[in-house]
């Protein structure tokens, strides 16, 4: 994966896979501490005891496919840049995600396009909800789909002009709590 | 939120003009969104695709598939019209992928040249 946004839109397609209908996302970038947490939280089905210890072994999937080579492939990078992974997950209840990166390392995978990502989950998941919490130096940004769904109605998330409207909104937000504006 | 009186603006024009959506009848795209496909592109796809259906305000439905065991012609899509047989195009860019939209989607011809697989419903 060239970046973490990647990352996450394929470790939430995990979630959504295994029937979360509730994802929350959080990334606090601290740099005083020299930090990046990504953390991902589910309401799916979870795994049992012996299934998450396998999880991020590449040579495991739970074919009828429900991980594959995404958490191995996250562990990695984390591994690679001073950081680690974390997993747990409950039988029936979700999983929760923890990935921490040194944030000033070499090998920190770039944050990449958040919103990007955000957008495709929405476009292909549109009835599920999400969560989004961005934490930056001490500033920050909250983004709940339940916001939108509220003010719209029966009309769908994934209409082309709601997901313009998100797009900007999530994109501009986005730039303007990393300085970027 | 950028401005909560132009998304309720948004409703009240939309509301108008939606008409019940039957997804039965719609043409399909199916993107490959494992994470061979999203390593590959696919999100890069997917919003390709999704601009143009909207640029050509086309009635298709955008679908997603996880891994289906080609991660070496990733990033993939299928085309299927309704009664028609499923078309799997591979190895996109964002570029072609919206040359087989125009081409499979308006012009109905199948894009031979990106095919990697056709399946008979």
């Amino acid at each position: 994966m060239k970046d973490l946004s990647l990352h996450i839109l394929d470790l939430a397609e995990n979630s959504f896979l295994a029937g979360a209908d509730k994802l929350i996302l959080r990334i606090k970038e601290d740099i005083p501490k020299n930090q990046l947490i990504l953390i991902m939280a589910d309401n799916g089905q979870g795994m049992e005891e012996t299934e998450l210890a396998s999880v991020t072994d590449p040579f495991y999937t739970g074919r009828n496919k429900k991980v594959g080579l995404g958490i191995p492939l996250i562990k990695y990078n984390a591994e690679l840049a001073g950081g680690f992974l974390e997993i747990f997950s409950w039988s029936g209840i979700g999983t929760y995600l923890t990935a921490v990166f040194e944030y000033d390392h070499i090998d920190r995978p770039p944050l990449g396009d958040i919103p990007e990502s955000i957008l495709s989950l929405i476009t292909l998941n549109s009835d599920q909800d999400i969560y989004f919490y961005h934490w930056f130096n001490g500033d920050n940004y909250e983004f709940k789909t339940r916001d939108y769904r509220e003010e719209l109605g029966s009309i769908p998330l994934d209409h082309h002009e709601v997901l313009e409207f998100i797009a900007e909104d999530l994109k501009t937000n986005f730039k303007k709590l990393r300085g970027e504006f | 939120m950028k401005s909560l009186q132009e998304l309720r603006d948004m409703r009240k024009r939309l509301e108008k003009d939606m008409t019940a959506r039957d997804d039965k009848d719609l043409a399909k795209v199916i993107i490959g969104m494992g994470t061979c496909g999203i390593a590959a592109g696919a999100r890069d796809i997917l919003q390709a695709v999704s601009d143009e259906i909207n640029k050509r305000d086309l009635n298709v439905k955008i679908v997603q598939t996880g891994c289906i065991g080609m991660c070496e012609e990733e990033p993939i899509f299928d085309i299927v019209k309704p009664g028609d047989e499923r078309i799997t195009y591979g190895n996109l860019t964002p570029d072609i992928a919206r040359q087989i939209i125009v081409e499979h989607l308006i012009n109905n011809r199948i894009d031979k040249e990106h095919v990697i697989a056709r399946h008979n419903n």
